[in-house]
């Protein structure tokens, strides 16, 4: 025994040693939890099993940590049909001890012997017999059939034999309902829904029984009353004709005798084998259905991964994509190296920053560093250069790219500005001596522009 | 007297073994053991 409270092993003191924990009341339920135990067990033993749950349960009432007990529960649920109420036991047993707990060994025989489908298959059919009996239409011949294949699944089934038993008391088979109870009762003696149904079958059967001697009783009575003896007449022959006619009456007689006593019975055999056949196709079919939803969802699940990577692949492959930026990063840094510092700014203006990759990112930014810093001064110098050995036209070219890159540069905007005044082109000259007047006037460059420009 | 109808609504479907999670929730319920340590541990507050 172990204390409530902090789990340690206990004697026989009235106080746990090692916490302090009061333990008379405790001592008292576990007392009695364990007295409700052994009477659950020993009424398993004589397969009174309706009480040994009665007990059982009632002794989890008082300690649901009696380990014994539940596994006890669990076993009788196994031994019963209602193996989903024996691994919920079990299961919850196991939660309050993990280990070294028969109980993990039940669940591990049940789920290796491939009882699971098994037990599964056989809830499933004796539901749909109940929904077939319970329904509109009443197909009991239908639920009879779908319960006789549970009991052959599952033949501890007491529930689907308690069903199987109310279906032919109501279809008046007294001898098939009285079997089918036997059977339930050999494996639970104390089962009451069973008992009463053998009770209930027994009463009809002595009702009719009785019914029938009180007839007979009154025939021979009749037969008594009336007077003299009936002597059988005998009467001679009347020829061939007669003959024939009793023959061929005897051969009708005969035929009628078939229609109505063989014909219903084969009649009633076929109704039998075409109703297996249709709950046979109806399995296959519904087994069918099954398959078919499991491929469908499947099938969308597929459909749903490859629409994910092709727009995975759109984005490495497509014009925006992970490859394209690459290549005109690639281009941008070409054009850097190339000179055509405008070019390659106008590259990297395309390109999108925040696509993924940390190596991407870095070699964008620190070319769009170069190209700011390194690229604007290096044109300027190329245009300046120019312009003093008098190549307009080359020195025009570098100032455009230079402000390409900023274009608030005065420096390059001045000496533009004489490129196109050298070249001829006075109105584009004009507009960037108006531009250095109105924004930079503190600047030589401003009063030099008005002077060229009045010039 | 039986009465089949009434008989019939006694019987409830029965269920399988995957729904075992569920069943086994319902049934883990609060025992005497538990309402004893609530009472000392309120007793003790």
């Amino acid at each position: 025994m172990k204390c409530y409270r902090c789990g340690s092993k206990l004697g026989r003191q009235n106080i746990c040693l090692k916490c302090g924990a009061p333990l008379d009341t405790y001592r008292l339920i576990v007392r009695r939890a364990n007295s409700l135990y052994n009477s659950g067990l020993e009424k398993a033993w004589v397969r009174d099993l309706t009480g040994a749950i009665e007990d059982l349960q009632q002794c989890l009432v008082y300690d649901k940590r009696n380990i014994d007990a539940r596994n006890l529960l669990g076993l009788i649920y196994h031994e019963i049909g209602e193996d989903a109420e024996a691994m919920a036991e079990w299961a919850i047993s196991e939660s309050f001890q993990p280990e070294d707990n028969p109980a993990t060994t039940l669940i591990k025989k049940v789920i290796d012997s491939d009882q699971i489908e098994q037990c599964n298959m056989a809830v499933r059919k004796y539901n749909h017999s109940l929904s077939l009996a319970s329904g509109i239409d009443h197909s009991y011949d239908l639920a009879l059939l779908q319960l006789q294949k549970v009991v052959r699944i599952n033949p501890k089934f007491i529930r689907a034999y308690q069903l199987m038993a109310l279906l032919y008391i109501h279809d008046e088979e007294y001898a098939k309902a009285e079997k089918a109870l036997r059977t339930a009762l050999n494996i639970n003696h104390s089962d009451a829904v069973c008992l009463r149904y053998l009770q209930e079958i027994e009463d009809k059967v002595s009702r009719r029984e009785s019914g029938r001697e009180k007839r007979e009783k009154v025939l021979l009575e009749k037969a008594n009353e009336s007077k003299g003896v009936v002597v059988p007449t005998y009467r001679e022959g009347s020829g061939i004709f007669q003959t024939v006619l009793y023959v061929f009456g005897g051969v009708i007689l005969g035929l009628l005798v078939c229609y109505f006593h063989l014909v219903p019975g084969i009649r009633q055999r076929l109704q039998r084998e075409s109703n297996e056949k249709v709950m046979s196709y109806g399995d296959m079919l519904s087994a069918k259905d099954l398959e078919l939803s499991e491929l469908k969802a499947q099938l969308e699940g597929l459909e749903a991964e490859k629409n994910s990577a092709n727009e995975q692949l759109e984005g490495y492959t497509g014009t925006d994509g992970v490859v394209a930026s690459y290549e005109k990063l690639l281009k941008a840094a070409d054009d850097y190296y190339s000179g055509e510092y405008g070019a390659a700014l106008e590259a990297l203006d395309q390109l999108d920053e925040t696509v993924s990759g940390t190596n991407y990112q870095a070699v964008y930014r620190k070319l769009k560093d170069s190209v700011n810093t390194e690229g604007m001064s290096e044109l300027y110098k190329k245009g300046y250069d120019a312009y003093q050995a008098r190549d307009f036209e080359a020195a025009r070219d570098y100032l455009t790219q230079c402000l390409v890159i900023d274009p608030d540069y005065p420096d390059a905007m001045f000496w533009l500005g004489l490129s196109y005044h050298n070249l001829g082109d006075r109105e584009k000259a004009f507009q960037y001596y108006d531009r250095l007047i109105a924004e930079f006037p503190e600047l030589s460059y401003a009063q030099r522009a008005a002077e060229l420009k009045n010039e | 007297m039986l009465d089949f109808e009434e008989e019939l609504k006694n019987f409830k479907p029965s269920k399988e073994i995957d729904q075992t999670g569920e069943t086994a929730n319902k049934r883990n319920k609060t025992d005497l053991v538990d309402i004893m340590m609530q009472m000392m541990k309120e007793k003790e507050e």
